[in-house]
């Protein structure tokens, strides 16, 4: 085990609101793991990201703990927090176009990330990161580039080798491939699994889209109005589906390896995050509810294939 | 070589727009109502008076004419002769700049620097007592006009209090070694025109500063771990220093012009109580002077703005 989030919640004051962005949330990341973190726009799944490098807006207020080592993500001192960020654990954003500084040499952003943390002259960094940005595919010749000379896909590439600079133990991609097109996105996506072995990372992969979250995970969280509501090996969550969400989500995807079927909607809306309702959150929504599960929130419990689940009537 | 061509299509550019705004000035000050020879001439001047005057001047030709004269005079170096001065345009340029600058350059570069370096301590502060009072009061100060705050400067610190004098750039008969004369009478037209600058700097750097930091590649710099001060350094004071320096060049290109209306409030004998003094005696060739050299520097300052841009920001050759 390299991360361990223990009862994560996290909340957003606005004048007139509390929004309850993240719930109650445990999951654990285990060594070289690439866990897949599954679900729709505004369930939490970005949130439950930035807050482990604590990125988030000065309104959040975070409860529980993140474990790194010996380590409280959530409590260390923020000088602290710097010798951790990057160094061990680095990110690659959804939006690679802007996550680089327009005005200066991707190079010199890869050198000036590698000379924060490492005790190396610049000339020894500076070889470091074109062996970097061969690695991801970006010709040495073109290290000096800046941003906006690149293509979509090379930024994206670009941002994957910034990440990567400093050798990290855990790499967090928030959407990494959602910005680019279908070839790119392939690209991108084969790209990171290579990294992944080679460099021996512990992955957490975001996406809203199930598909490549099934093709790059070996493991898969499932997330509903800020909760996890299913997590367990990507086998177990895509055949043996726990909880009514995640067998609702899996039929609204084509299969490329089955006969084509009508996709199945999920009707109805995500609750209001800032006003959840008292029972199971999906409970409008599904189609097996019971009486019990208007009025009491279920527990995040192990299920009979191994999985975990947050259901009061698991699909088993 | 991609400089070089760039800088050379620049400056044709600029020499483009100084001949057509000299033949806009030219028609504009031509046509309007009143000529130099009514202000000579008075109310009583004979007709025969007028003509002869109108003849000396060389105002009884077509004004296509005298303004061929303008042009070609002007790329022999000659700029007119001033009605009101008796002396060439050229000199009594010559010997209003060094005041102008002395004051309006001082100033701005003040209100440049300052007013930047406030604006970005406010959008690090941003809602704190700080930059709520900086900002309202800057605010108002904004929307006082330049004549209002140096009338009622003179008001308060020259006539009740006579700390200041109320006008004029050095005293006849002093026992005060000059530069301390001059930095006495420097003081009142100075703050005018800081507190008049001031507002647009300090605003211009607070958004520019707040707009960057709310950027995705600031989150970037958080998550390498830069820390406030070094992720302010090395990703944010280049990208938030753009608009300020444009905004600055122009600034500093109407310098040259002086400021009109502090200058003629505080009587300082600048190239904007010049213009002022050119405009109310109908003195065409002196007005066309002072406004040469206005035309001359604006597109001087946007040529350096453009220079220092392509220091700053890498993607303004690429897009050309």
């Amino acid at each position: 085990m390299i991360l361990e989030i223990k009862n994560l919640t996290i909340e957003f004051k606005t004048r007139s609101s509390t929004v309850h962005a993240v719930n109650n949330v445990n999951l654990t990341l285990d060594d070289r793991d690439r866990l897949g973190i599954v679900g729709e726009s505004g369930s939490g799944k970005s949130t439950l990201a930035y807050s482990i490098l604590r990125l988030l807006a000065d309104n959040a207020r975070i409860s529980g703990r993140i474990l790194y080592n010996t380590h409280d993500l959530v409590s260390i001192p923020e000088p602290n927090l710097d010798q951790l960020r990057w160094q061990k654990i680095a990110m690659v954003f959804q939006n690679s176009m802007n996550a680089l500084n327009p005005v200066t040499r991707i190079g010199k952003q890869l050198i000036d990330a590698l000379q924060l943390h490492k005790n190396i002259q610049y000339s020894e960094a500076r070889e470091i990161a074109a062996d970097m940005i061969e690695k991801v595919g970006i010709p040495a010749k073109r290290l000096m580039d800046f941003p906006h000379e690149y293509s979509g896909g090379m930024k994206q590439r670009a941002v994957l080798a910034l990440a990567l600079i400093c050798h990290p133990e855990i790499l967090i991609a928030d959407e990494p491939t959602t910005a680019l097109d279908v070839v790119a996105q392939r690209q991108v996506l084969q790209l990171l699994m290579e990294l992944q072995k080679e460099l021996g990372l512990s992955v957490i992969f975001i996406s809203h889209d199930i598909s490549t979250v099934a093709e790059f995970s070996n493991k898969i969280a499932v997330m509903y109005a800020g909760e996890i509501v299913e997590y367990g090996t990507t086998f177990e969550v895509f055949n043996h589906s726990q909880h009514p969400y995640t067998e609702a989500l899996v039929a609204a995807f084509p299969s490329l390896h089955r006969p084509i079927v009508a996709l199945k909607e999920i009707s109805g809306h995500p609750p209001n995050m800032a006003n959840l309702p008292e029972g199971c959150p999906f409970e409008p929504r599904c189609s097996f509810s019971k009486e019990l599960c208007k009025f009491k929130k279920p527990d995040f419990v192990p299920c009979s294939n191994g999985s975990f689940c947050r259901c009061h009537l698991p699909r088993g | 070589m991609k400089f070089a061509k760039y800088l050379t299509s620049r400056l044709l550019q600029g020499l483009l727009v100084i001949f057509l705004v000299v033949v806009l000035n030219f028609f504009i000050i031509n046509l309007a109502p009143g000529d130099p020879v009514d202000v000579l001439a008075g109310e009583l001047g004979s007709e025969e008076y007028i003509a002869e005057l109108k003849a000396q001047y060389g105002l009884d030709k077509p004004i296509t004419t005298r303004l061929i004269n303008y042009l070609s005079n002007l790329l022999k170096g000659d700029w007119g002769m001033s009605y009101k001065f008796r002396s060439p345009v050229v000199e009594v340029v010559k010997s209003r700049i060094s005041n102008t600058l002395i004051l309006v350059l001082s100033s701005e570069l003040f209100a440049i620097f300052f007013g930047t370096w406030l604006g970005t301590i406010l959008a690090r502060n941003r809602g704190s007592l700080l930059d709520k009072s900086v900002s309202n009061i800057s605010l108002i100060i904004y929307c006082l006009p330049a004549f209002w705050i140096g009338m009622i400067f003179i008001l308060i610190f020259a006539v009740r209090l006579h700390w200041f004098p109320s006008g004029g750039m050095m005293s006849l008969r002093t026992k005060q070694p000059p530069i301390v004369d001059l930095i006495w009478h420097l003081v009142l037209p100075w703050l005018t025109i800081v507190l008049v600058r001031l507002p647009i700097y300090i605003k211009l750097a607070r958004s520019s500063v707040i707009e960057v930091s709310q950027e995705d590649y600031m989150t970037t710099a958080k998550a390498i771990g830069y820390g406030k001060k070094k992720s302010y350094k090395k990703y944010a004071l280049r990208n938030a220093l753009l608009p300020i320096v444009t905004q600055a060049g122009l600034g500093l290109s109407t310098v040259f012009s002086g400021a009109l209306i502090t200058e003629t409030v505080f009587s300082w004998p600048g190239m904007g109580l010049m213009i002022f003094n050119g405009v109310q005696v109908r003195d065409y060739p002196l007005i066309m002077g002072g406004f040469l050299i206005t035309s001359i520097m604006v597109v001087m300052g946007s040529l350096v703005v453009d220079i220092v841009y392509m220091y700053l920001d890498p993607r303004v050759v690429h897009n050309e």
